[in-house]
């Protein structure tokens, strides 16, 4: 058990990095050493069999030239300057009877090589073998070459010197590769520890806030890089949901003033038809208010939680193509007899056809929200204009009225929740209205802004991009 | 007619099956799923409300066994949820209508009728009357008496639907949903405006009312007995 907790490597990413790099680095070290080390004893080897060859060649010109004696003064003499244990040279018959050799107690296990013997009988010009005698502590490289008639020389020299020389290589080799491990081992962590420095600010930074600390966000280095957009989305992502525990806090404040005096009220109606004495007509006057009361509170309830789910996006389940302008007129048929009974005058300004994505219910409540808010605050003989264009894919919808106005000091907030102007108190409504606009319009992609002149009136507009809108959440980097 | 009503929330429940017995209905109630599931399978029945929350078996189950025994009394499913999701669940596991909780008395009686006659197979009528007054769905003609009336589309379907359900309250709520089809209520009364233009032309010149205001609840269309 604890040697397999020794076995597995650590689980952070830095020290996988570092493990991955320094493997990857000494493994491919090692396969560049291998071709290296292939290639130098290759060109080696060759040197030493062409060294060998030429010699047989020299020799066998000098047999033409200067005849036998002095081919076996020569041999004698190139056996004693390179070292009688270092190499040998003998002269065969082609049938492996030995005519002369130079000082062979170093080489004794030497045998005559009938196999090689035999090729150069088949036409060979040169048979190399590699020797390995116990005498010897080197292999050793054997040539036979015909120099003449019936008369083979074998040359045979200790690879002492080759060997040596790979050994080296050998040697060095290894404390090389051992420094080298640890420098990519080194380099690897570091570059793992510098990549991963942005990964380790957020979790700091998410540690803290998950103590409590909301307002804490990702130092932000211009680095460019990934890490910077991990960090720039995260805080991104913060922002945002501070926004939203904001909101809903607001929201439960709201809660708790708005929605308590209607409950006051209905507590009210109810105790006092438990402790005053009433005829039918009276109690049930007394039921008839409840009730209403009742309807109110659902309705904002109703319009909270439309809210709600229209700006966490939830609940979009159906996009089709709805006419905007038939929308419009409906509506404008329904207000109709409210707008008549107010002397007021509701006036269009429409295309034939507008076609737009999305879900015809939350259009319908827009236009019959921002229709209903105008026809609220519009005296007698005045006129709500309703116009709607389309161009370059957007639609834009005003609504605009001959009503009392808003201030400059409300109109920041008109499309908070449950916020009243002052002037509109009198009016019944929830407060909730304009905000179930704007959540509407942004849920649909759009934007929704109001001017005003106190007195003369406000207009409404409302911009749609005509396409549904591909939800898109990413900041712009 | 007879309704089961399957419901854990037992002082709903009593309000429920006494606002079914006085419109003439008899009522079985049962508390929990199984119970309810039980019954549904050995009485025969003209319509079931059933609530999705309920203890031992939940609502879209029963309905959902209902189903597979190949029982199609027509059900309406009750639930507190009101998101378009839970209706299409409570639709799809073979409910006949989906009302939110809280809803009015009336709207619920409106829709266990209908519900009723829908599957009672009971032919579209072709005109409707109440008292002396006459609608002719095909010409869309309204007459009252010997005096005709003429209405502007909005009030034609409004005076359609109180007509239809002659003698029911049916409250602003159903009015705009089923009505002019907006499922929301506008701050403003644009529900009592047309009630208010409508009784104008039906009700003002004659001694003999027919449209009523339930104060709180909503109107009702009816004789006066």
């Amino acid at each position: 058990m604890y040697l397999n907790k020794i076995l597995r490597p650590p689980r952070t990413l830095a020290s996988r990095l570092t493990l991955w790099y320094a493997g990857i680095f000494i493994i491919s070290t090692l396969v560049a050493f291998g071709a290296f080390y292939l290639v130098i004893s290759t060109v080696i080897s060759k040197n030493t069999d062409q060294d060998l060859m030429e010699d047989v060649q020299g020799y066998s010109s000098m047999l033409t030239a200067e005849g036998i004696d002095q081919v076996k003064s020569e041999m004698a003499w190139e056996a004693l300057s390179d070292g009688q244990e270092h190499i040998f040279l003998r002269l065969l018959t082609m049938d492996g009877k030995e005519v002369a050799a130079t000082d062979m107690s170093a080489w004794r296990s030497v045998g005559t090589g009938r196999h090689a013997l035999d090729k150069l009988k088949r036409g060979a010009d040169y048979v190399l073998e590699t020797l390995d005698l116990p005498e010897q502590e080197f292999k050793a490289r054997t040539v036979y070459g015909s120099i003449g008639p019936d008369l083979v020389l074998q040359i045979g020299e200790s690879l002492e010197e080759d060997e040596e020389f790979l050994e080296l290589h050998r040697i060095v080799f290894i404390p090389i590769m051992a420094v080298m491990a640890i420098i990519a081992a080194i380099v690897g962590w570091l570059m793992a520890r510098r990549a991963l420095t942005g990964v380790e600010e957020v979790t700091q930074t998410a540690i803290e806030i998950s103590k409590g600390a909301l307002d804490k966000r990702v130092p932000f280095k211009a680095r460019g890089d990934e890490i910077e957009r991990l960090a720039t989305t995260f805080n991104y992502m913060l922002d945002r949901i501070n926004v939203l525990i904001k909101g809903m806090r607001e929201m439960s404040d709201n809660i708790a003033h708005d929605l308590r005096s209607p409950l006051a009220r209905i507590r009210g109606v109810a105790e006092m038809a438990l402790t005053t004495s009433a005829n039918d007509e009276e109690y049930k006057a007394m039921a008839g208010s409840m009730l209403e009361e009742c309807d109110r509170l659902l309705g904002m309830i109703n319009a909270m939680l439309d809210i709600a789910e229209a700006e966490s996006g939830a609940g979009e389940t159906k996009l089709e193509a709805v006419d905007l302008v038939g929308i419009i007129q409906r509506a404008c048929e329904l207000f109709q007899a409210i707008a008549e009974e107010n002397s007021v005058t509701i006036a269009t300004e429409l295309p034939e056809i507008c076609l737009v994505y999305g879900e015809a219910r939350k259009f319908q409540r827009m236009v019959a929200n921002l229709l209903d808010n105008a026809l609220k605050f519009t005296p007698q003989q005045g006129t709500v204009t309703v116009s709607l264009k389309a161009d370059n894919g957007q639609v834009a919808i005003s609504v605009s009225d001959t009503g009392i106005g808003i201030s400059e000091d409300d109109l920041p907030h008109v499309f908070k929740r449950f916020y009243r102007c002052d002037n509109s108190r009198a009016q019944h409504g929830t407060g909730l209205g304009l905000s179930l606009v704007k959540a509407i319009v942004g849920s649909l992609g759009g934007s929704v802004n109001a001017t005003s002149h106190l007195g003369k009136g406000s207009t409404f507009t409302v911009t749609l991009p005509q396409q549904p809108l591909s939800r898109q959440l990413q900041p712009s980097l | 007619m007879r309704v089961l009503l399957v419901e854990d929330d037992l002082k709903l429940a009593s309000f429920i099956s006494k606002g079914l017995r006085e419109a003439g209905f008899a009522v079985d109630h049962c508390a929990d799923g199984e119970d309810g599931l039980h019954m549904a399978l050995t009485e025969p029945y003209d319509a079931a409300i059933i609530d999705i929350m309920l203890p031992k078996l939940d609502g879209l189950s029963l309905i959902d066994e209902l189903r597979r025994t190949k029982n199609s009394t027509p059900v309406i499913i009750l639930s507190a949820k009101r998101s378009v999701d839970d209706r299409i669940r409570g639709l799809q596991a073979g409910g006949d209508d989906y009302l939110v909780k809280p809803f009015s008395f009336a709207e619920l009686l409106a829709r266990v009728q209908a519900l009723i006659r829908r599957s009672s197979g009971t032919a579209e009528p072709t005109t409707l009357v109440v008292g002396d007054l006459f609608m002719d769905l095909r010409t869309r003609k309204v007459t009252r008496g010997e005096q005709k009336i003429d209405l502007p589309p909005l009030e034609f379907s409004l005076l359609e639907y109180l007509m239809r359900n002659a003698g029911n309250v049916v409250s602003k709520t159903m009015i705009m949903e089923h009505v002019w089809d907006y499922n929301f209520d506008p701050q403003t009364n644009v529900v009592e405006v047309r009630i208010c233009k409508l009784r104008d032309k039906i009700d003002k010149d004659f001694d003999k009312k027919l449209i009523h205001t339930v104060y709180g609840a909503g109107y009702v269309l009816e004789q006066d007995s």
